[in-house]
């Protein structure tokens, strides 16, 4: 590179030598900076360069699953359901997990456990549109006892999630038993494609709440719902999904079939202490309960929902999710396989 | 402005032509640039794809008919091939592919070519399920005012176009210009691919004991233009379907002939007694025969202003007059065609 | 030859280049048509859309790799582009110097004073990159380049149309162009307050040269120190307000080089060293120049959030929103597109809109579709817009990506909405008239609406018989409906006879009608009811895509009964309206 003579001649006058010799240490270090911010701006360019241009979608990290959490399965013959009758929900509770092996056979010292519970709607407990704080009050407990060392609660409800928390009465039962609500925010949301799934696809699940969990219990009501005949255990995956998902009510039978394949859990409890018989999934009056003084506890959420639909005087053929489920490998609708217990609350008492 | 320097640095000189420099080279740049033509000028000046292509794509199917149109003698060709099946066939021909899937339609196969003297002319193949189907497509489109063509016992021809059947294909062939020597072009052309067609076997088209029906409507006073087959409604009645009929001039006045071969002999009469209560029901009556008619045994006269029918059955046979203007031409109707079915096994 | 010469043959080239590719935006391969003619080329060149797009998207687009050229050549050089290039700055020149002919010299030199003003460019270059780190890039609002393009092909290039049919034959209509014409008319009219005044105080691109200019080891300078009298002939067409004549403000030098041509005496050169008489540069940044443009770029950045209270790319986003067909998703769309209105010119619809309000504040002046204004729906057949779009926010498609043919059969075509039919409006749904327009000119094979056909009692239309025979009616009392009853639109059928096909009319007067065929039963005393024969029309949202053929067409001609809204748009992904 040649240094353009400087124009004129005045330059020649005055204290030359002084002059050029500033003047070309100047030049020097202007040009080195000029060309290093040419160099760092090309690299930068080539860094970021995009030949191709952006692609149609978004992209990025895409999940298959929230997870398998289902325990070590239990001897053969030993019951993998159980169903009590009764009407104080803590102790059937109590009683129902400790027939299928105890609350040790879900959930180790240290295990982190998340508590899918049922928030869709601010609505009382006494309305049983939601999860009844009792029963979450008696996992929480249980779970604790059995050494857990976090205790999550969480759901993407349908109302906005604080009131819908706070009115159901579980973000004070998770309060005073020591669990930590987590309340859905879009940062927990991450796409997810179910391997083999057609409705769910690229699709916003809760799958932050799932972060460093090691056991997943589902506590469901049991609720008439217009559009797919019953809300239990399945349906209440709902809650995991997030973005407009109501899209999916055009097809609810698949998407629920497809719901249980996402996550599959440790133990759901079916909670048919009192159904909501008419007016599902939100009810809204007391006439709209009738009490069915069952609770179900199942490994399988299919055997589950088959059990349960009869609270409701319905029969599992009424919900073609459940073949769809089964058919899928998400369980099973023959409850008899799984070494069925029944017990009564006053009898086992006594 | 006056003050201005005469003298400039040789520096100035130089940087001023090294500017012009770049202008010119990015002036050479630009011609060079826009003769690449831009994707969405490529598009624009192209057809649209074709929707025939893109289903073919989609389906994956092949289509057996296309190999036809590989090559034509003397016919250059002036295009791809395009295929369409059922399921696509209203992409191409909108509104008349009802007609086509009536009559059991089963593939379709069109090319355009280029012959020698600039004529452009598409062939299309049409393969129907039955040579039958074949001719109820050819008949009930027939061109009024149509020539028969050599080509095929029912070919015929217009000023740009030829038409035909073989075996259970239909074929049209359409020029874009129609001078002296379209029609000998088009026919030579036609008469090698109709070589070229396989005749198709009519028993195993499930034609059973094939019989031509249409072979059947005698011969005097015939339009021979006029024979047609209706696959499906015919004479606008729901679910009357396979019905030939051909036109007669009669001494008396006009009127049509009409005839359907049926699986039995109580169909036929089923489909007889149908079509009566059909006519009845649209302002049609019970007409007495003129006196010393001598009608086949069972026929039906019906009437209406300037309207008459004669129905009657013979064996598996459906024979009728339709639309006689008088009661005396469909009287006459009535006594030739049955003459011409007296010797027809039942 | 003189610089200044070369300067104005180079200024004059890009303008006419400028005012080339404008008009050779239509497409076509015609010498003035589009061709392969690189419209986008002096839109590339602008380092400033490079910056924004990088710093919003963390990528560099292939073509805009220019941009990072020219502003390595101003390290070196200056602000050559200003000067030399700038089709905006031409234009400004020009209307200075229009503005201040037969000024005298003085005058001239005291409106080039270089004033605290200057200083507003580079606050608004801060707060634009502010705003583009947090992914809302609003540098086209100023940005010379994409503002001179919108201005001219919207706002001047359409009035060349109507009558005289330089580009189109028909005239292009632009939604509140009035805006975009005024913020360029009112651009040029500031150019007599001060000469070059959106180069000096507002260009956020003129900002990011005059940083770089700081740096350049070649520059404009005066040789010796020596006191040259107070003639100021150089700053009297001093085209940056960077006083030649004193301490030269090196950042604000545009290389217009009228000093050098000016100066009596040739003391002021372009040379490898500093002006002898001493240099500063706006802002200074030892002083409070840093800590404004660190407040600038600090509310750029606060600024990204309130661009997005109204949450007009999120759930407040308006239904009737649709984007050119190829639009990335709102939110990456919003860190590309620079508003330079290439897709707006180039689409043969005229259906891209300049956003006004549908967009919401942070997308004003994006393009978005108005089946209304334009002259057809989005073509099947037309890939322009992806195409001529500098910065891929429309990704430049390919006529099977379009269509989802080939490749692409999976993926489906391109959606960009849903049509629906407003029952309440549609002819055939709501008033009993035929029409079904809409199920005609819908291009999706097979066709994205269906019809159904019904027999609709007309009102008025229950008719006493007072005769029958074959197929003539004699009515007891004359017809009197509205419609033309022997349009073959029209049928008969039996009073009380729900379950007979109707006969069509073929024709009649006042008390006759003549049907296609007799009427079953038709006797004197009885009734007939007239039926219209309607096919109404019913969309199929997994076949329709949006191009709105259908609403441009409606016959409704003003809230039109069939309408595109965005839901089931393919750039959403999921979520859209069809599971």
């Amino acid at each position: 590179m040649t240094l353009p003579k400087p124009p004129g001649e005045g330059a020649a006058t005055g204290s030359p030598d002084l002059r050029q010799g500033l003047d070309r240490r100047q030049f020097l270090r202007r040009l080195a900076g000029a060309s290093v911010l040419a160099v760092a701006a090309g690299g930068l360019g080539a860094a970021l360069y995009d030949p191709k241009g952006p692609a149609g979608a978004a992209g990025g990290k895409v999940l298959a699953s929230l997870g398998d959490f289902r325990a070590a399965p239990p001897p053969a013959g030993k019951p993998r359901l159980a169903t009590v009758h009764g009407a104080d929900r803590r102790a059937m509770f109590d009683l129902g997990v400790k027939a299928l092996g105890g609350m040790e056979a879900f959930v180790s010292r240290g295990d982190v456990v998340l508590l899918k519970v049922n928030a869709a709607f601010a609505s009382p407990a006494i309305l049983g549109a939601t999860t009844h704080p009792d029963l979450l009050a008696a996992a929480i407990e249980a779970c604790r006892a059995a050494g857990a060392s976090r205790v999550l609660v969480t759901d993407n409800p349908i109302n906005s999630p604080e009131s819908c928390f706070e009115v159901s009465g579980l973000s004070g039962a998770a309060r005073s038993s020591g669990a930590t609500t987590l309340l859905p925010r879009p940062a927990l949301f991450s796409p997810l494609t179910l391997p083999g799934g057609r409705l769910i696809t690229d699709w916003p699940v809760l799958a932050g709440a799932f972060a460093g969990v090691t056991k997943v219990i589902a506590l469901a009501p049991v609720k008439d719902h217009q559009r797919a005949g019953a809300s239990m255990s399945l349906k209440n995956f709902y809650g995991l999904l997030g973005g407009r998902r109501n899209i999916f009510h055009q097809d609810i039978n698949g998407v629920i079939a497809e719901l249980g394949q996402l996550m599959r859990p440790t133990l759901v409890v079916l909670d048919g202490v009192s159904a909501m018989m008419a007016n599902g999934p939100t009810g809204g009056s007391l006439a709209d309960l009738k009490a069915t003084n069952t609770m179900i506890f199942s490994v399988d959420p299919v055997a589950a929902d088959t059990l349960g639909v009869a609270l409701l005087g319905r029969a599992p053929a009424d919900l073609p999710y459940l073949a769809l489920a089964q058919a899928a490998g998400v369980g099973t609708m023959d409850v008899a396989s799984l070494a069925p217990v029944t017990l009564t609350l006053d009898k086992a008492a006594g | 402005m006056a003050a201005r320097r005469k003298r400039i640095s040789r520096q100035q000189r130089w940087t001023a032509w090294g500017v012009l420099t770049v202008l010119a080279a990015i002036v050479v740049w630009l011609g060079l640039a826009q003769s690449r033509l831009n994707p969405a000028v490529l598009v624009a000046l192209s057809p649209p794809p074709p929707p025939g292509a893109a289903a073919s794509q989609a389906s994956g199917r092949t289509f057996a008919d296309a190999a036809w149109l590989e090559s034509l003698p003397t016919a250059e060709p002036a295009g791809p091939t395009e295929s369409y099946d059922a399921e696509t066939l209203s992409d191409r021909i909108d509104g008349k592919a009802e007609l086509y899937l009536a009559a059991n339609f089963q593939e379709m196969s069109i090319r355009p070519f280029r012959l020698p003297d600039g004529t452009r002319l598409e062939v299309a193949i049409y393969t129907q399920a039955t040579p039958t189907d074949a001719f109820a497509v050819l008949s009930s489109q027939r061109r009024p005012g149509a020539k028969p063509s050599p080509v095929s016992p029912d070919a015929y021809a217009t000023e740009n176009a030829l038409y035909f059947t073989k075996g259970n294909r239909y074929v049209e062939m359409t020029a874009d210009r129609a001078e002296a020597s379209t029609g000998p072009a088009l026919a030579a052309l036609a008469l090698k691919l109709a070589e070229a067609l396989p005749a198709g076997d009519a028993a195993a088209a499930g034609q059973g004991a094939a019989r031509d029906v249409k072979a059947l409507f005698p011969a005097e006073g015939l339009d021979p233009g006029s024979v047609r087959l209706a696959a499906s409604d015919a004479m606008g009645m729901e679910g009357f379907s396979n019905v030939y009929t051909a036109e007669y001039a009669l001494p008396a006045g006009p009127a049509t002939a009409l005839l359907a071969e049926r699986d039995t002999a109580e169909t036929a009469a089923a489909d007889a007694r149908a079509f009566a209560g059909f006519l009845k029901q649209n302002g049609y009556a019970p007409t007495p025969p003129p006196a010393g008619a001598a009608l086949p045994a069972g026929a039906v006269v019906l009437g209406t202003v300037g309207s008459y029918e004669i129905l009657w059955t013979t064996g598996r046979l459906l024979a009728g007059v339709h639309d006689a203007v008088n009661l005396e031409a469909a009287v006459e109707l009535t006594a030739r065609l049955a003459a011409s079915l007296k010797d027809v096994t039942p | 030859m003189r610089i200044v010469v070369a300067r104005r043959v180079s200024q004059g080239f890009f303008l006419l280049l400028f005012l080339w590719f404008c008009l050779v935006a239509t497409v076509g391969a015609g010498w003035m048509q589009l061709r392969g003619w690189p419209i986008n080329w002096l839109l590339s060149l602008d380092p400033l859309t490079a910056l924004g797009t990088m710093l919003a998207t963390h990528t560099l687009y292939a073509p805009l790799l220019w941009g990072l050229g020219a502003l390595a050549l101003t390290l070196f050089v200056g602000r050559f582009f200003c000067g030399f290039v700038c089709p905006l700055g031409t234009l400004n020149q020009m209307t200075g110097w229009l503005a201040r002919l037969g000024r005298a010299p003085k005058d001239r030199a005291e409106d080039n004073r270089p004033g605290r003003g200057q200083m507003v460019k580079y606050a608004l270059l801060a707060f634009f990159l502010g705003c583009a780190a947090l992914g809302g890039l609003q540098t086209g609002l100023l940005d010379p380049l994409p503002l001179v393009f919108r201005s001219v092909n919207l706002a001047l290039l359409p009035l060349a149309d109507p009558g005289v049919g330089v580009i189109h034959d028909a005239s292009r209509h632009y939604e509140g162009v009035w805006w975009i014409g005024l913020v360029f008319l009112a651009i040029l009219a500031l150019n007599a307050v001060r000469p070059r005044f959106f180069c000096r105080m507002i260009c956020p691109l003129g900002a990011l040269f005059g940083l770089a200019a700081r740096i350049a080891p070649w520059r404009i300078g005066k040789a010796t120190d020596k006191s040259c009298g107070d003639c100021r002939l150089c700053e009297s067409h001093c085209e940056g307000g960077c006083r030649p004549s004193g301490t030269l403000v090196v950042s604000e030098c545009l290389l217009c080089c009228n000093c050098l041509d000016r100066c009596p005496s040739g003391r002021i050169g372009f040379s490898g060293r500093a002006s002898a008489a001493g240099e500063t540069a706006v802002p200074d940044f030892s002083r409070r120049g840093a800590v404004a443009l660190l407040a600038a770029g600090a509310a750029g950045a606060l600024a990204a959030p309130l661009w997005r209270v109204e949450d007009a790319a999120g759930l407040g986003r308006s239904p009737s929103l649709i984007r050119p067909p190829g639009s990335l998703d709102e939110e990456r769309f919003l860190a590309r597109c620079i508003r330079c209105g290439q897709c707006m010119r180039a689409c043969p619809s005229n259906i891209i809109q300049p956003s006004v309000t549908t967009a919401g504040l942070i997308g004003l002046w994006t393009p978005a579709l108005n089946y209304r204004l334009g002259r057809s729906g989005c073509q099947p057949n037309c890939i322009a817009c992806g195409q001529v779009c500098p910065t891929a926010a429309i990704r430049p498609l390919s006529l099977s990506e379009k269509l989802g043919q080939g490749d692409y059969t999976a993926a489906g075509p391109i959606r960009l909405g849903t049509a629906f039919v407003d029952r309440t409006r549609c002819l055939p749904w709501a008033m009993g008239r035929p029409c079904i327009v809409c199920q005609e000119v819908c291009p999706v094979s097979p066709k994205a609406i269906a019809v159904r056909e019904v027999f609709e009692p007309v009102r008025g239309g229950r008719l006493l018989l007072a005769g029958a025979r074959g197929s003539t009616l004699a009515l007891a009392r004359p017809l009197a409906v509205s419609g033309n009853p022997a349009s073959g639109d029209y049928y008969v059928r039996l009073l009380g006879a729900p379950e007979a096909n109707p006969v069509r009319l073929v024709g009649g007067g006042a008390t006759e009608l003549t049907l296609a065929a007799a009427l079953p039963a038709a006797a004197p005393g009885r009734e007939v009811e007239l039926l219209v024969h309607l096919m109404q029309p019913q969309v199929d949202p997994a076949r329709c895509v949006g191009c709105g053929m259908c609403e441009h067409e409606c016959p409704v001609s003003g809230l039109r009964a069939i309408r595109v809204t965005s839901e089931n748009e393919s750039r959403s992904g999921p979520g859209r309206m069809l599971a």
